[in-house]
């Protein structure tokens, strides 16, 4: 049964909301404490009482879980209700060796579901539209969610599929696509091999970009939007709790509503973890309020982002984030997943049956396509006499991060003396 | 058997200059050379004069040097020579992983240098066809 109506909850009074996260913040916070061991360990460290939560403000009171927690945990440490009453299992990218495994039981999907939804929906989406869902492995939840929830309101769904560019641009053109969903990088790489091949913006059906996975930059929307003749929308989620549509813009195109009905935000400074001054520029932290197999306490996103404390002329009450650039926590974005050094590193020393002592890495950002370069030094412990064998080895490392990623990995075997300064493992953007 | 030293080289504008350079201030004299070459990187296969010192002071230099066994086969100088060591091989499922010829400075002998998988049994095939091993220390001598 759904705690709220979606819809309505969109609008409801800001004084109603609050006092309706606090009941449900206080129901989330028993429940994890008393059903995952993690937190109650968490919370005794910390002294911190379930009880003492009387406010949406002494949630300061409480500890922060963070991403490497999530992994920890692996595969079901953190889920809060029996494996029996799961009914989707996810997994994401971790930071290190292990990904981060939620679960989710059908009300969890209910929701999730509407959620979408009403993004879906507020950017227009309706039973007459074709959505092309183009999404790389790394963000594959996302892209069964808005199959999910574009599916649900009626609408012709072409689903992920990790397909060349050329044969994405041809099922643009041919299957006479109206909505396409990726992320940004994605949709000018897109742009740019249409436009390079010719083709009439005006001839295409598409006029809907649903963009996730990174934060919009006016200048990138503006280029879309004037070269492919259409309206862009930003969405914002979470890929170790999917999904997509966690916050998402109205109309005004002016931030993104937060969907306050199921999570409590806060802004902190990621240095001290106190809450920020309204309107500042901070890291999103979230707390669920309606996830029952996966609760989050203060979870620390490493997303950048200032609240917008005036009210949407749109007259939703969800109150609206600006989502900036430049992450807050060591992961890099590639392609709209999030890439922390110690993965790469890990993987690399699994297929390579040792730790390599030389390394950088590189986001490569093109016309057309992008991922992440990967150096590699070669010492006497990588190198070998024959050719063969250090193709080989290029071959299976980019093979296995392209896998474990799920973005295209490319591997350049480097000299030690040519690879920049050591204490830069990760070097600037190419472009 | 006659060591070879193997030098890691990006395929970068003056990477091969750089480490000729090193190896000639070091009074270092190349016998023979090999350039295996992908489009990104190369392996250099030397054989020098002092194999040890020419590693020591490309290792100073910051390269990756690795010291590899090869053998180097005297053929016979006539049309087919090359091809009956090959045959040899064939016949004797022996493997060859790369060879190239080296500059003899005596005329009427020709030298290849070859790595062969697996050496040993490359090597007894070699003796058992009575065909002249060379030793580091003749090549060098050369």
């Amino acid at each position: 049964m759904l705690e709220t109506d979606v819809k309505t909850g969109q609008y409801m009074d800001p004084a109603q909301r609050l006092q309706r996260q606090l009941e449900l913040l206080q129901a989330t916070i028993n429940r994890a404490h008393g059903t995952v061991p993690f937190y109650k360990n968490r919370f005794m460290e910390n002294r911190a009482e379930p009880s003492s939560v009387e406010s949406l403000d002494s949630i300061g009171r409480l500890p922060f879980t963070y991403r490497k927690d999530l992994a920890e945990h692996y595969p079901y440490g953190l889920f809060a209700v029996p494996l029996r009453d799961i009914v989707r299992i996810h997994t994401a990218p971790g930071l290190g060796v292990h990904p981060v495994v939620s679960g989710y039981t059908r009300q969890d999907l209910v929701i999730w579901r509407e959620i979408a939804t009403r993004a879906l929906s507020t950017a227009g989406l309706g039973a007459s539209d074709i959505l092309q869902i183009c999404l790389d492995p790394g963000l594959a939840n996302w892209g069964r969610d808005y199959k999910d929830a574009a599916e649900a309101l009626g609408a012709s769904v072409i689903p992920l599929t990790s397909l060349s560019m050329e044969k994405q641009r041809m099922i643009l053109a041919d299957y006479k696509t109206s909505v396409l969903s990726t992320t940004p990088t994605f949709a000018v790489q897109l742009m740019n091999t249409l436009l390079a091949s010719g083709v009439n913006p005006n001839e295409l059906a598409l006029r809907t970009l649903v963009l996730a996975g990174e934060p919009l930059t006016p200048e990138t929307r503006q280029a879309l939007e004037e070269g492919l003749h259409l309206t862009a929308w930003s969405h914002y989620g979470l890929s170790e709790v999917p999904g997509p549509g966690l916050a998402f813009e109205c109309e005004e195109h002016h931030g993104l509503h937060l969907s306050e009905d199921h999570f409590l935000a806060e802004i902190v400074d990621p240095a001290s973890g106190t809450p920020v001054p309204e309107g500042e520029e901070g890291e999103l932290t979230l707390t669920t309020l309606t996830t029952r197999a996966f609760p989050l306490i203060r979870f620390r996103t490493g997303d950048r982002m200032r609240l917008i404390p005036e009210p949407c002329p749109c007259g939703r009450t969800l109150r609206r984030v600006q989502w900036l650039p430049g992450r807050l926590d060591d992961t890099v974005l590639i392609r709209g997943v999030k890439v922390h050094q110690d993965q790469i590193l890990s993987h690399m020393s699994r297929v390579l049956s040792l730790v390599p002592r030389h390394f950088r890495f590189r986001p490569v950002r093109g016309e057309t396509a992008s991922g992440l370069e990967v150096w590699l030094g070669v010492d006497n412990d990588v190198f070998s006499d024959e050719v063969k064998i250090l193709e080989g080895r290029v071959q299976a490392v980019s093979a296995a991060l392209s896998q474990e990623l799920g973005v295209p990995v490319s591997v350049r075997l480097k000299e030690t003396t040519q690879m920049g300064p050591e204490n830069q493992k990760w070097m600037p953007e190419a472009l | 058997m006659a060591e070879q030293i193997s030098v890691f080289l990006e395929n970068k504008a003056g990477r091969l200059a750089e480490m000729a350079r090193i190896l000639a201030d070091a009074s270092i004299n190349i016998r023979a050379l090999s350039l295996a070459d992908t489009s990104d990187f190369g392996v250099l296969r030397l054989i020098v004069n002092d194999p040890e010192k020419a590693r020591t002071v490309l290792k100073d230099n910051g390269f990756t040097v690795r010291r590899t066994e090869v053998a180097a086969v005297e053929l016979e100088d006539r049309p087919g020579g090359l091809l009956a060591v090959l045959d040899l091989m064939d016949d004797a499922g022996v493997n060859i992983e790369y060879m190239y010829a080296y500059a003899s400075p005596r005329g009427g002998r020709a030298v290849m240098i070859f790595r062969f998988d697996p050496m040993e049994k490359g090597l007894e095939v070699i003796e058992k066809a009575g065909l002249p091993l060379m030793e580091g220390t003749d090549l060098q001598a050369w």
